[in-house]
């Protein structure tokens, strides 16, 4: 009796899991499917392997960074740093790359540099006693500016380009970076006692100390753990575009731009574990991005308005989740 | 105490007061009078009278010129600096630069103005955005403005009057061909049909085409158009017939954002992309993501390095045609404002400012690529440019009575892959 219970609670999750990239995939299906700019040759182009391959792709430097974001988001912090030291760790991963013609030493270098800035930026923010806004944004001001004296201000764009060194951009090796990135957002998360010890903290940061908590050695290990998923999410990003210097905060644009995922899979999330909700949710965006290349509309106003109305839409109606359930409860119980 | 406080404070403003306003007056009489004293201020834009004056070389004042570039680094960029670095002393020009912005006229009027307010004497501009309000700011400061890389499209159609034929506009440097010259679209035909010559196994008889939007660029829906009517021409007689897909303004537009990846999927059976957009940096960065860069050929606008490991046949062979406009164009904004700091002008000098078509450097083959490695443009060393500052200050109508506009606007039609050096 009890393992029927589990398996229907098990399958209930997963339902409830993928029923969010199922709902956009036939969404975007039957829009795509009745519109004459999604065919070619009488061939409808949304369904292709094409699609599997973008979404794919996109998705694991999506899921990435809004790894990074939701370790320090859940711990109470919203760091503005993370672009600034994805973008320094990515020239400095990249040129090395280039010179060694080795992805593996890219991969090796953006790791460890990763780590080294934001246990920096993690220093700062306990030394420096700065709220955290003030502190990230101070270290975004200075890794931008390192963009541009390290590499002679160049950024790195060949690394990309070559077979040979952008292996980690590209299918299937853009899945081990993505999967590392999980595992470590896993192992801290779940597997460690600063992670638990974390979600006290930032549920009250009075109440945790009081109880005995290290807070600024929490503090640390979770930049540490930040800094390995930052450096994989380096290495993706370099693997796929050109990086050139950043200035005036742009590092923080680049980091928001995969901001949506980390949101709608704390709530996709809740139906499982928030991991799971993050990659539902970055494969959900991806397919709706690919519907919307098909259409034409894979940039400029239009995507903005589409993608800006749809995700307001999904807070909107995450937000009154307590109604919903409520309702539903009442709905069960007149039955 | 208090008192004393104050009056110390008011002599002390008084004095500074002072000290400024003769420093100002200082500063406007040496704009007036000139550096050498025996040329007069070309207040006429003609500039006949001044040239029958110029019967023989001078020495140029010392002067510095801002340059306003559309990005901060870049192959392009760097290149520029470099090249004009070199000529500061021959010239005796000190060169400031900055960075404009593609998309807010008033935050590029602000860098003209930080410009101005240092002490330029004249600027080289790369944007045409903003354009009327600057040229009133360089008017109100007795600045000089020439372009470089850029046709002033939209001035030249908007505000021809406010722009062109300002005495303070000296003209501009196309990159590549004016959108009333265009050759671009004949340039890449003939890059076509050279690659398939050289590949008579496996011609290219399938392309599609990538353009910036016409309302920026012009010239490159013309090119394509260009492109087009020469394919066509190729038909008639060919045993081989290229097919073109037509342009789709939704698909092959592109809006300053990458290539879409669907691109591939609506040209499926494309063998190249002919972008007179900058392919190197909006449809290459696609095609590696899609995995197509080893199947579909590229014949594009612009270089800014590290394309030579993918380009003929290194690498994945990608590109096949590269195009840039010289670095050098750049002396002939530059000559312009020299003459016109020193108080001289040609005397072919044509009453209103003009923009000018640049010749271009077209990378065609691994031959072509290793002669373009040699140029200043991809070594940033001065001594590999095509014209040396000597060469560039013998051009100007101070040093050089006898140099002639005429000679200048030749110059920038020899700036081609056969004139490096």
């Amino acid at each position: 009796m009890k393992n029927s219970s589990n398996g229907r609670t098990i399958l209930k999750k997963i339902i409830l899991s993928v029923i969010f990239p199922l709902l956009m995939f036939t969404v975007m299906l039957i829009i795509t499917a009745s519109n004459d700019k999604s065919y070619v040759n009488g061939k409808l182009i949304f369904l292709t392997t094409d699609l599997i391959k973008q979404v794919f792709i996109n998705s694991c430097m999506t899921v990435c960074v809004a790894m990074a974001i939701w370790l320090q988001l859940k711990n109470g912090r919203f760091d503005f740093s993370g672009g600034a030291s994805m973008i320094l760790t990515a020239i400095v991963a990249g040129n090395i790359g280039i010179q060694t013609q080795s992805p593996w030493v890219a991969l090796i270098i953006a790791v460890v540099l990763g780590v080294i800035l934001n246990c920096f930026t993690g220093f700062i923010y306990i030394v420096g006693k700065l709220p955290i806004i003030i502190c990230t944004i101070g270290m975004t001001l200075l890794y931008e500016s390192l963009t541009y004296l390290v590499f002679g201000g160049q950024g790195i764009r060949i690394f990309y380009s070559q077979a040979t060194t952008s292996i980690f951009g590209r299918m299937p090796g853009v899945l081990f970076p993505t999967a590392l990135a999980v595992a470590a957002f896993v192992i801290y998360s779940y597997f460690t006692s600063a992670g638990r010890k974390g979600k006290i903290l930032s549920n009250n940061q009075r109440a945790g100390v009081n109880i005995g908590i290290n807070e600024k050695k929490n503090v640390f290990i979770s930049y540490i753990f930040t800094g390995i998923i930052i450096g994989l999410a380096a290495i993706v990003y370099v693997s796929q575009n050109e990086v050139k210097p950043q200035s005036g905060l742009a590092t923080s644009g680049i980091l928001f731009s995969y901001i949506v995922p980390v949101f709608m899979g704390t709530f996709i999330g809740l139906a499982s574990l928030d991991v799971v909700g993050i990659i539902i949710a970055a494969i959900g965006m991806e397919i709706m991005n690919y519907g919307l290349n098909c259409l034409n509309l894979g940039a400029g106003g239009w995507q903005q308005i589409i993608m800006g109305i749809f995700v307001l839409a999904f807070y909107a109606f995450s937000a009154q989740t307590d109604k919903i359930e409520i309702f539903l409860a009442r709905f069960q119980a007149k039955r | 105490m208090k008192k004393v406080i104050k009056k110390f404070a008011a002599i002390l403003l008084a004095g500074v007061m002072t000290v400024s306003m003769a420093a100002c007056g200082s500063s406007e009489s040496n704009k007036g009078t000139g550096g050498t004293g025996t040329q007069t201020e070309n207040t006429t834009g003609t500039g006949t009278s001044d040239a029958a004056e110029n019967t023989k070389s001078v020495e140029g004042k010392d002067c510095t010129i801002g340059v306003a570039f559309y990005q901060d680094t870049g192959l392009a960029v760097d290149a520029t600096k470099a090249y004009l670095e070199s000529m500061s002393d021959t010239l005796k020009v000190t060169f400031k630069y900055t960075v404009l912005t593609q998309t807010d006229e008033a935050a590029n009027l602000t860098k003209i103005q930080e410009l101005i307010s240092s002490g330029v004497d004249g600027i080289i501009c790369t944007m045409d955005l903003g354009m009327t309000s600057i040229i009133q700011e360089c008017e109100a400061a007795n600045v000089y403005i020439g372009g470089y890389l850029c046709d002033y499209n939209t001035s030249y159609t908007s505000a021809f009057d406010q722009v062109f034929k300002s005495k303070y506009f000296v003209g501009t440097a196309s990159d590549g061909q004016n959108p009333d010259d265009v050759t671009i679209g004949t340039t890449m035909f003939n890059s076509l049909v050279e690659y398939n010559k050289r590949n008579t196994e496996a011609p290219i008889t399938h392309v599609s085409m990538a353009v910036f939007p016409v309302w920026a660029f012009p010239s490159q829906q013309a090119g394509a158009d260009q492109f087009v009517a020469a394919v066509e021409e190729y038909n008639k007689t060919a045993e081989t017939p290229i097919t073109v897909d037509p342009l789709d303004e939704e698909t092959d537009v592109l809006a300053f954002s990458p290539m879409n990846t669907t691109y591939f999927s609506k040209h499926a059976d494309t063998q190249a992309i002919i972008s007179f957009a900058a392919g190197s940096a909006f449809v290459y960065p696609t095609m590696v993501q899609a995995g197509v860069d080893k199947d579909i050929k590229l014949f594009t606008t612009g270089f800014d390095g590290g394309e030579e490991a993918n380009f003929g046949t290194a690498g994945t062979g990608t590109y096949q045609q590269n195009m840039v406009t010289a670095v050098e164009s750049i002396n002939y904004p530059l000559v312009l404002l020299l003459n016109k700091i020193n108080g001289v002008t040609f005397s072919d000098q044509p009453e209103v400012a003009e923009r000018i078509s640049s010749s271009q450097i077209v990378i065609n083959s691994d031959e072509d690529l290793a002669k373009f490695q040699k140029s200043v443009y991809y070594t940033k060393a001065a001594t590999d440019a095509i014209y040396s500052p000597e060469d560039v200050l013998n051009m100007t109508a101070y040093a050089n009575p006898s140099a002639t506009y005429a000679n200048l606007r030749d110059m920038l039609a020899a700036l081609t892959i056969d004139d490096i050096k």
